[in-house]
């Protein structure tokens, strides 16, 4: 092999290593950066029904309150700020089952916050405690 | 002189091709998981909630038809709830949508539907 075909072999190799390189890294990349897009697509495809659940609890009927916020997924997370809004979601179930005078569901969701509140803050969440949150709750509803 | 030129176009020339495949490997995983979005009806609807500039294959029509899609599989006000959200996004540009919003929310039976009402409810969804 002459010295210059060895020298232009040379550089095609490096360069399709650099490519190689390039390629991993891009995955590499990705692999970090794409969990955060996925949240991304995630929030946009829970969007609707949460922003409808909200404006129904603080504009609508409690039953359109009752039932939209009832219609929201209930993720199986340990995620501290996302148990936190489902904490919030149930306190507002709570307030609207109040409203609407139904104490079985009213009972049934005040039980299922303090669950996650004791999940949430990993302390007992007392009846004092938990009442001051649902009047925290119910703030925007009779603004 | 000649050869330290040389030996830096080498190292550009290397360091160029790995930036771009990097970039073109980042573009085509960040772009398939945007169309998982595109192909998910209430990802599409999420997008055009978000407010405007709405991409431009998103229009009216295929709002329209994404609600068509949801409204077996949703509670019943939500396809009229998000009529509602929807008028209240495109008021932001266009003022007569705001009376469009007005006669959805008016037609879900809710009691505060005046125009301050409106704005206090679009304020909350696109602050």
């Amino acid at each position: 092999m002459k010295p210059s075909d060895r020298n232009r072999m040379l550089l095609v190799m490096s360069h399709l290593l650099a490519g190689l390189l390039g390629a991993i890294c891009g995955y590499a990349y990705d692999y970090r950066r794409g969990p955060l897009v996925d949240t991304i697509i995630e929030g946009m495809t829970d969007l609707p029904q949460s922003d409808a659940a909200a404006i129904a609890y603080r504009f609508g009927t409690a039953q359109h309150a009752h039932s939209l916020l009832l219609a929201l997924p209930v993720p199986d997370t340990q995620d501290q700020s996302q148990l936190a809004g489902i904490l919030f979601r149930y306190l507002r179930v709570t307030a609207v089952c109040n409203e609407l005078g139904d104490l079985s569901c009213e009972s049934k969701y005040l039980a299922l916050a303090t669950q996650i509140c004791d999940r949430r803050y990993r302390k007992h969440c007392t009846p004092d405690k938990m009442t001051k949150a649902l009047e925290i709750a119910k703030k925007p509803r009779f603004h | 002189m000649k050869r330290r030129w040389i030996l830096v176009g080498l190292v550009l020339s290397h360091v160029a091709l790995a930036l771009l495949i990097a970039l073109i490997v980042v573009g085509r995983k960040t772009r398939a998981r945007f169309r998982t979005c595109m192909n998910d009806p209430m990802c599409r609807i999420g997008i055009q909630l978000s407010g405007p500039p709405y991409p431009k294959n998103l229009t009216d029509a295929t709002f329209a038809r994404d609600l068509e899609k949801l409204s077996q599989s949703l509670p019943e006000p939500s396809i009229t709830v998000f009529r509602l959200m929807k008028a209240l996004g495109d008021s932001k540009r266009t003022d007569s949508r705001l009376s469009d919003a007005q006669k959805t929310c008016q037609s879900l039976g809710w009691s505060r539907c005046d125009r301050e009402d409106l704005l206090e409810m679009r304020k909350m969804l696109f602050p």
